[in-house]
């Protein structure tokens, strides 16, 4: 069964309530019966006085005077049967009913009455044994016993029991009753509140209304509503995204075809030549946007569970990108310089990613430098952090752009080169993967663009 | 025909005016939407190419400025957006036509040719000129019903005059409307085709007519 507030609420009052009640009904009920013994008991002293009082002393000898009319009075009791017994201290019987036992008459102190609860044939009594000095000479001490059957004590018992019990139970049940109600009345704003998500369409992500929602669920709501502003946020950069890649994807798509249809109608075979080449070069560019998307999507947060990490090498890495793209720069005659750290540049985090951040920053550089520029890659290790910069004598971003520049698919204004618009937001991602920071500053003699990317040390 | 193409992309753009020229039209390319607004404003296009994703200033921009400046030039859209709120917007701005990435650049130029003769023709198929026939729907030329050797940029030059027929035409206009950016405008260029015009044309008794300092009118 679920976890319930209202029953767990209702439990954790119910419980110690309970207990209470019953150590309450305990101890009142023992106190009780405490005070009615002691009442009653005194009433069995009185009866005793009473037969006490009827001793009297012939020839040196204690008789006992107590007509039947006087015992008549004693014995009258409608609910208990009354006994006395007087007798010696030797136990030797002077008068009463024998059927009473003698508990213990030897240990009795001279005027200090003692209790016994024994039965009779069957029947439950309490006996009170009193030892009397006679004042008289020589005279023997007498004992007097009496004793009463307890059905009156029982009735009382019970009667303070059920006085007892009775109302606190109620209370108990009221109490519980009354939590049950109260803690049903405070979840209705959580209903309500689930009410209104349930009855929510699936693509309704609007805030849930927050000033209905009590002290003690506001905190809930207001977390709720943030991460509906987030899912709110995702959903529209996925829209923009998949916006931008339909463009991104349908133009270099549309030149092609552009140019295939164009070349149906040649009949001239070296313009027709001319247009295979175009589709050629066309053709590798649209498998680049495809593979930036591809790279995206791989290293975006979301499908990076699966990525394993290992050490990867910076100084390495660079080299061999350098390595694959010389023809590139040589076709371009740009200087592409390279100096490496002294150590060993370890990162460690993806190789694949790695790889394409650094092959981003350098196509970019090579790519946005004139004829004739310089690209310089720099790798620095310090304090085991490492530092990756690339430099080039492109025309530079401008200060305002530099961070719309990681925007997928945004490309600055009157830039005509052949780029996807991932590029940096390849490298962003990636570094954000390794908790590495990017920053774009202006090339040396504040010329051109300066790409760097800082490792933490691990 | 002057016609300008504002597209971003590179490779597109070449391929469209490649494949325009080749059809015979005069074509400047721009890569964004202000550079769109300002070559409007400067040489009076036929017809405009526009697409709708253009940096700095986005193709629906390009488009209301156009239309609020009262230009009424002709328009097609190219996008790669394909939802049917985006040709709504784009028509509803003052487009005359709408083509989605990618397409065949044949249709393109049927396109363009369809949105030429309603606005230029008045939808008609032919338009006659004594022995000379031309065909807006296909832009051919026939002399006697036979189909004429004019080369396209020999069509375009003829359209023109073919459109003021008994008007004189400024030698200017003319240059507008056959050069474009990459080469110099030269008078010199028109006379040579108007030349070949004339040279293919008069054995059919169509003569165009000189008027020196100003221009040519077809009689």
């Amino acid at each position: 069964m679920r976890r319930s507030i209202r029953r767990q609420l209702v439990l954790w009052l119910a419980i110690p309530l309970g207990i209470l009640w019953l150590i309450s009904t305990v101890t009142g009920y023992s106190q009780a019966l405490k005070f009615a013994e002691e009442t009653y008991d005194r009433e069995l002293v009185n009866s005793s006085d009473s037969v006490a009082a009827r001793l009297k002393v012939k020839d040196d000898k204690v008789v006992v005077d107590l007509p039947p009319a006087a015992q008549a009075i004693l014995r009258h009791n409608n609910t208990d049967k009354f006994y006395y017994k007087v007798l010696k201290a030797n136990g030797e019987m002077i008068s009463g009913d024998t059927v009473l036992p003698s508990p213990h008459a030897e240990y009795l102190d001279e005027a200090t009455p003692r209790f016994t609860t024994t039965t009779i044939g069957g029947e439950q009594i309490r006996l009170v044994q009193i030892k009397l000095l006679i004042p008289v000479a020589d005279a023997e001490p007498v004992i007097i016993e009496v004793a009463e059957t307890m059905n009156s004590r029982k009735r009382l018992s019970m009667n303070i029991f059920m006085t007892m019990i009775v109302p606190q139970l109620l209370m108990v049940i009221l109490g519980a009753t009354a939590v049950w109600i109260g803690v049903s009345r405070g979840l209705e704003p959580l209903q309500f509140l689930q009410k209104a998500i349930a009855s929510r369409s699936r693509l309704d992500l609007t805030p849930v209304q927050e000033d209905i929602a009590p002290e003690e669920v506001y905190p809930l709501v207001v977390s709720l509503n943030d991460l509906l502003a987030r899912l709110r946020e995702d959903i529209k950069a996925q829209q923009r995204f998949i916006a931008n890649a339909a463009h991104q994807l349908r133009t270099p798509l549309a030149g092609l075809k552009a140019y295939s249809s164009l070349g149906l109608d040649l009949k001239n075979l070296e313009e027709t030549h001319g247009v295979m080449e175009q589709i050629d070069s066309g053709l590798d560019r649209t498998t680049h946007m495809v593979n930036q998307l591809l790279a995206l999507a791989r290293n975006d947060p979301a499908s990076m569970t699966t990525t394993e990490r290992s050490v990867v090498e910076l100084n390495g890495l660079v080299a061999d990108v350098i390595a694959d793209r010389i023809s590139i720069a040589v076709k371009k005659k740009i200087d592409v310089g390279y100096q490496p750290a002294q150590e060993l540049a370890n990162v460690s985090g993806d190789g694949t990613s790695l790889q394409q951040l650094v092959s981003n920053l350098i196509d970019n550089a090579l790519l946005y430098t004139p004829d004739g520029g310089c690209v310089n890659v720099i790798v620095a290790q310090d304090n085991g952090s490492i530092k990756l910069s690339v430099a080039d004598t492109g025309p530079g971003i401008p200060v305002e752009e530099r961070d719309k520049v990681f925007e997928r698919f945004y490309r600055l204004v009157g830039s005509t080169g052949g780029g996807s618009g991932l590029g940096l937001s390849i490298v962003k991602e990636v570094a954000k993967n390794h908790k590495a920071t990017v920053k774009i500053e202006h090339g040396e003699n504040n010329q051109g663009t300066s790409v760097s990317v800082m490792f933490p040390a691990t | 025909m002057r016609i300008l193409v504002a597209e971003d992309d590179e490779y597109l753009q070449s391929a469209l005016k490649m494949g325009l020229q080749k059809a015979g039209y005069a074509v400047d390319a721009v890569w964004s939407g202000t550079e769109a607004t300002i070559a409007l404003r400067e040489v009076a296009y036929d017809l405009l190419v526009l697409d709708l994703g253009l940096p700095g200033r986005d193709g629906t921009e390009v488009l209301s400025i156009l239309r609020r400046e009262g230009q009424t030039l002709p328009v097609i859209i190219i996008t790669a957006r394909d939802s049917v709120d985006d040709k709504i917007v784009g028509l509803d701005l003052g487009a005359n036509d709408y083509i989605t990435k990618p397409f065949d650049i044949r249709e393109l130029d049927a396109r363009i040719r369809a949105v030429v003769r309603k606005n230029v023709w008045g939808n008609k198929l032919e338009i006659t000129h004594g022995p000379l026939r031309f065909s807006p729907k296909s832009r051919e030329v026939f002399v006697n019903d036979k189909h004429s050797d004019l080369t396209p940029r020999e069509v375009a030059v003829l359209e023109v005059l073919l459109q003021k027929v008994g008007r004189l035409v400024n030698k200017r206009t003319l240059v507008e409307q056959v050069s474009n950016w990459d080469e110099e405008p030269s008078d010199n260029a028109i006379e040579i085709v108007i030349h070949k015009v004339r040279k293919k044309l008069e054995p059919f008794g169509i003569r165009i007519r000189t008027v020196r300092g100003f221009g040519y009118m077809l009689e």
